[in-house]
C-alpha cells in the first residue's frame, strides 16, 4: 500500500512442475473435422457423437468471439495453435498401487494426504485428458451411484447420458460451449439414484500437463428425485509460456426434490484462459448450489448459472475471486426464475491486488408469468492497491407478482486501522493485509468444505506474497 | 468549424450512424421498435400534420407556461426574459465568441439521437450566469409539431448560484429531442427541479451533461411521467476536486411504455461526491431500463460514489430493468450501488385499508410516500 508502483514478484514456483511429455494419442495441434474424427474414433465412439461433434464444431466457426462486451483479450486466442486431444496410453487403473508414479508425485506436490484418499469416497482424477485414476467406493456403487468419466458415461449408460446431456447447455449457447461440444473429453458422468444420500463428497482433481494444450471437460451430474450429492473439483496447473485454454462445460440436472452441490477451487497459471460454461436446472422444490473459488489464470469468464425451472426450486452461488497482477477475473452468476415461489442467493467477495481486475457480471431474471420469487445478490469487492481495479455489471429483469429482487454492492479498501493493529501486535505488514483478506473472505471460506478452506487460505496468503510493502 | 458547418456535419452522420445494437451492453434493454426508423423518419419527411395538439390533459392546463422565463416552442426560442445576472444569446452569437465550447459541446454527440440533436445546434440558445450572481429561471419546453429539437447550454460562471424549473410538455404525435449542457465553474452552484409529461404516440428524448469543476455542485430533481416512450441520458463530469452531484430521479409510467434512463457519474479527480437515486412506479405494462455507470478512475482517490434504483411494481405486466454499473480503478473510495424490485408492501397496504382507505388510495399513499424522497433535497436548499 505504501508503495503501490512496486512491481510484483510472486513466488509461483508451486506451480511450476511438470513431466515428460509422452502421449500415446495426440490429435495434433489445430482445429479441423479430422480432428474431430480422429478424437472420436479414438473414444471409440457411436455415430451420433460424432455427428454431435462436427455439428458444434461448424455451429463454432460461425460464432464470434464475444468482445463486444467481454475482455478483447479473447481474440489473442490462436485455435489453430492449441492441441486438443492429448491421452496416455496407459488404461484407468482401478487400485491405488496401480497408478504410474509420476501421478502419484502430482497428486504429492499438490498436496493430497495419504489419509485424506482414503477419507475421500472416490477420486477421479483427471491427468491431462483421461482419467488416469479412478477409484469408487464400494457402497457407492452397491446404492446404485454411477461416477465415471464422460466417456465411460457414453459408452455404458447412453438411454441416460444421452437424455440429458446438451440439454441445459445448448451448443449453440456461447462460442466455448460450441468448442467444448466439438472437441471435449474426459469430465465426469455421475447419477445418483432415486432418494440416494450421498455422504461423502465426490472429488476430481484434474491438471493441464502439456504445452499449448487445452483440457476440454465435459461434466454432467444427474441427480435423480430427493437424491443428494456433493462434488468438488480443483485445479492447479503448471506454468507455461504460451497461453494455454480451458474451456469446460459442466451440466447439472436436479430432479425433484434432489440436491446438488458443487464446489471449485481453481488456481490456474496466469497464462491460462479459463472460459467455462457451468448451468444447472432444478426441478421443482431441488436446490442447487455452486460454490465458486477463482485463483490465478490470465483470463477466467465463469457466470454459473440456475434454471429454476420447478417450484420452489433454490438456486445459490458463492463466489470468491482473488485477481492478481494481469489477471482478470471475470465471474458472476445467472439466476433464471421460471417458476412460481422460486428462490435464489448470490454472494461475490472478490479481491483485486496489484493491477488486477476482478469484474462480477450477473443476471437475474424473473418473467411476468412467475410468481413470489425472491432474489439476494451481495457483491463485495475489496481493493488492495491504488492500481487494483474492480467492476459490477449486474442486470436485472423483474416483473410479475410477488417477485421481489434485491442487488447490492459495495468496494473499499483495507481498513488501515486493522492493519495497524496487527503490526502492533508484531506481524510484518504482509501477514497483516493476508489476515485482513482472508477474513473479508472468511464468511464464504467457511462454506467450503474442511480440506478446502484450509486449502484455499493458503492459496490466499501465497497470493498476498509480495504484493504489499 | 462554423455553426452552419456542425449542423451540416450532423445532417450528414445521422445517415451513417446505426441505431444502437441489442447486443451492446449498455443497451441491452432497448425497445428500439419503439425508437425505431419510424420514431425518426418524420425527420426527413416532415409534412404531415400533428396527429394531436390540442391540450389532452388537466395536468397541462395547470402548467403555466407563461410564467416562463425562457420558452422553447417546436424548437424555437419564443421568449427570453432578461434577469439579474443571467445573459441569453442565440447560439449563434455565442458561437462567435467562443466557438471551441460549442464545438466540443456538439461534436461530442456519438449516437444516433445526439447527433440529431446537432444537426439543429443554430436554434440553440447560450444562457451565461455572471459569476457571483444569483439568479432563478423557469424553463419551459413544448413539442406539438413531429420533431423538435433544442440545443440549451448554461455556463455558471465563478460562484454563481442558479436555481433552474424546467418543465416538458410533448403533446402526441412529436418527438422532442432537447440536449442541455451545464458547464459549473469553481464554487458554482446549480439548483435544477423538473418536471416532464407527455401525451401518448409521443417520443421524448432528452440528453443533459453536467460538467463541473472543483467546488461546484448539482442538486438535482426531475420527476417524470406520461404516457409515451422516453430516453434519458444524463452524464456528470466530476473534474474539480469537491465537486458535489446529488441527482434524484421519480419516474412513474403507465400504458405499455418503456421509460429508459441512463446515467453516468465520471470521477476523473480525486476527492468528489456524487450519489444517484432512482425511483420508478410502474403501472399497467409499463417498464423501466435503467442502465447506470459509476466509473472511478485509477487518480480519482478520495471518491464518494453511490448509485441506486428502486422499482415498485405496480401491476403484475409492469417490468423493471437494470443494469447498474461500476467501474472502479482507485481503492481508496467509497462506492456502492443498490437496486431493488418489489410489489408495495402487503403489511402496509392491509394496515391502510383497516383504517378505512381504499385500495386505490392506499396505493396512492404508497406511491406518494415512496416518491417523496426524491424532492426532499431541492425543497430543502
Amino acid at each position: 500500500m505504501e508503495n503501490p508502483e512496486q512491481s510484483l514478484n510472486l513466488d509461483r514456483s508451486a506451480g511450476d512442475f511438470k513431466y515428460a511429455e509422452d502421449y500415446a494419442y495426440d490429435a495434433g495441434v489445430g482445429l479441423n473435422e479430422d480432428v474431430i474424427r480422429y478424437i472420436s474414433s479414438v473414444k471409440g465412439e457411436d455415430e451420433w457423437i460424432l455427428n454431435f461433434r462436427l455439428e458444434a464444431l461448424k455451429t463454432f466457426e460461425k460464432m464470434k468471439n464475444p468482445t463486444h462486451w467481454a475482455s478483447k483479450r479473447l481474440d489473442e486466442l490462436d485455435f489453430s495453435k492449441i492441441r486438443y486431444y492429448l491421452a496416455k496410453g496407459a488404461k484407468k487403473t482401478r487400485s491405488w498401487d496401480e497408478v504410474p508414479d509420476d501421478v502419484k508425485n502430482t497428486f504429492e506436490r499438490l498436496g493430497v494426504p495419504e489419509q485424506e484418499r482414503a477419507f475421500l469416497a472416490g477420486v477421479e482424477a483427471q491427468f491431462d485428458s483421461e482419467s488416469a485414476y479412478s477409484n469408487m467406493k464400494e457402497h457407492l456403487a452397491k446404492d446404485g451411484v454411477i461416477f465415471v468419466d464422460s466417456t465411460e458415461g457414453l459408452k455404458k449408460y447412453p438411454e441416460i447420458f444421452r437424455k440429458y446431456f446438451g440439454k441445459v447447455i445448448p451448443t449453440s449457447d456461447n462460442k466455448y460451449s460450441a468448442l467444448n461440444s466439438a472437441v471435449f473429453s474426459g469430465g465426469s458422468f455421475i447419477y445418483v439414484p432415486k432418494g440416494v444420500k450421498v455422504q461423502q463428497p465426490l472429488q476430481a482433481y484434474f491438471r493441464i500437463n502439456a504445452e499449448s494444450f487445452g483440457q476440454f471437460e465435459r461434466t454432467l451430474i444427474i441427480a435423480d428425485e430427493g437424491a443428494e450429492l456433493m462434488y468438488m473439483e480443483g485445479c492447479t496447473a503448471p506454468r507455461f509460456e504460451t497461453g494455454t485454454l480451458h474451456s469446460a462445460v459442466v451440466e447439472l440436472v436436479a430432479l425433484k426434490g434432489a440436491k446438488i452441490q458443487y464446489v471449485t477451487v481453481q488456481n490456474w497459471s496466469d497464462n491460462v484462459f479459463n472460459l467455462v460454461t457451468k448451468r444447472g436446472m432444478a426441478e421443482e422444490d431441488a436446490q442447487i448450489r455452486w460454490v465458486d473459488c477463482n485463483i490465478g489464470s490470465g483470463i477466467t469468464m465463469k457466470y454459473p448459472a440456475v434454471v429454476l425451472k420447478g417450484e420452489r426450486a433454490r438456486g445459490e452461488v458463492i463466489s470468491i475471486a482473488l485477481a492478481n497482477a494481469k489477471q482478470h477475473q471475470d465471474t458472476g452468476a445467472k439466476m433464471i426464475h421460471l417458476a412460481d415461489n422460486t428462490t435464489s442467493n448470490v454472494t461475490s467477495k472478490s479481491v483485486s491486488i496489484a493491477d488486477g481486475r476482478a469484474s462480477y457480471r450477473g443476471l437475474v431474471y424473473m418473467p411476468k408469468n412467475v410468481k413470489n420469487c425472491k432474489n439476494n445478490t451481495e457483491c463485495d469487492a475489496l481493493l488492495i492497491n491504488t492500481n487494483s481495479r474492480t467492476d459490477t455489471y449486474p442486470a436485472i429483469v423483474c416483473s410479475g407478482e410477488g417477485n421481489s429482487i434485491q442487488h447490492e454492492a459495495s468496494v473499499s479498501k483495507l481498513n488501515e486501522e486493522q492493519i495497524f493493529y496487527m503490526r502492533q501486535r508484531g506481524l510484518s505488514e504482509t501477514e497483516a493485509v493476508s489476515l485482513a483478506v482472508n477474513g473479508f473472505v472468511n464468511d464464504l471460506v467457511k462454506e467450503f468444505p474442511m480440506e478446502y478452506s484450509v486449502e484455499l487460505k493458503r492459496l490466499i496468503e501465497l497470493q498476498m506474497e509480495g504484493s504489499v510493502g | 468549424m462554423s455553426i452552419s458547418k456542425i449542423s451540416q456535419w450532423a445532417k450528414n452522420r445521422f445517415g451513417e450512424v446505426s441505431f444502437p445494437h441489442k447486443k451492446d451492453e449498455y443497451w441491452r434493454f432497448a425497445d428500439l421498435n419503439a425508437w425505431g426508423v419510424d420514431g425518426l423518419h418524420p425527420f426527413f419527411t416532415s409534412s404531415n400534420p400533428p396527429t394531436s395538439g390540442a391540450c389532452a390533459s388537466v395536468r397541462l392546463k395547470e402548467i403555466e407556461l407563461a410564467s416562463c422565463n425562457v420558452l422553447f416552442s417546436d424548437g424555437q426560442l419564443l421568449k427570453a426574459e432578461g434577469v439579474d445576472g443571467v445573459e441569453i444569446l442565440s447560439m449563434a452569437d455565442a458561437f462567435a465568441n467562443n466557438a471551441e465550447r460549442f464545438e466540443k459541446f456538439f461534436l461530442s454527440a456519438e449516437g444516433k439521437f445526439d447527433v440529431f440533436q446537432a444537426s439543429r445546434a443554430e436554434n440553440g440558445v447560450f444562457v451565461r450566469i455572471k459569476a457571483n450572481s444569483e439568479a432563478q429561471l423557469d424553463v419551459g419546453v413544448i413539442s406539438k409539431m413531429h420533431i423538435s429539437a433544442c440545443g440549451v447550454y448554461f455556463l455558471l460562471e465563478e460562484n454563481a448560484k442558479l436555481r433552474l424549473n424546467k418543465t416538458t410538455l410533448t403533446f402526441g404525435g412529436a418527438l422532442s429531442s432537447a440536449r442541455l449542457g451545464f458547464e459549473l465553474q469553481k464554487g458554482a452552484s446549480l439548483v435544477y427541479s423538473q418536471h416532464k409529461y407527455s401525451e401518448k404516440s409521443a417520443l421524448m428524448y432528452e440528453r443533459e451533461d453536467f460538467i463541473l469543476s472543483e467546488n461546484a455542485e448539482v442538486v438535482d430533481a426531475m420527476a417524470q411521467e406520461g404516457l409515451s416512450h422516453s430516453r434519458s441520458e444524463r452524464n456528470f463530469y466530476l473534474n474539480g476536486f469537491n465537486a458535489n452531484v446529488d441527482s434524484r430521479v421519480f419516474l412513474k409510467t403507465s400504458g405499455n411504455i418503456t421509460a429508459d434512463l441512463r446515467t453516468k457519474q465520471i470521477h476523473s479527480v480525486a476527492g468528489a461526491k456524487s450519489n444517484l437515486a432512482v425511483k420508478a412506479a410502474l403501472n399497467d405494462s409499463s417498464a423501466i431500463a435503467f442502465t447506470g455507470l459509476v466509473d472511478v478512475c485509477e487518480q480519482a482517490q478520495k471518491t464518494e460514489a453511490y448509485q441506486s434504483c428502486r422499482s415498485l411494481l405496480l401491476s403484475k405486466d409492469a417490468k423493471a430493468q437494470a443494469s447498474p454499473i461500476l467501474e472502479i480503478s482507485a481503492n481508496d473510495v467509497l462506492c456502492s450501488h443498490g437496486c431493488t424490485v418489489a410489489e408495495p408492501d402487503k403489511e402496509q397496504l392491509f394496515y391502510m385499508r383497516s383504517r378505512g382507505l381504499s385500495l386505490e388510495q392506499s396505493r396512492e399513499m404508497i406511491v406518494e410516500s415512496f416518491a417523496n424522497s426524491t424532492f426532499e433535497k431541492v425543497l430543502q436548499k
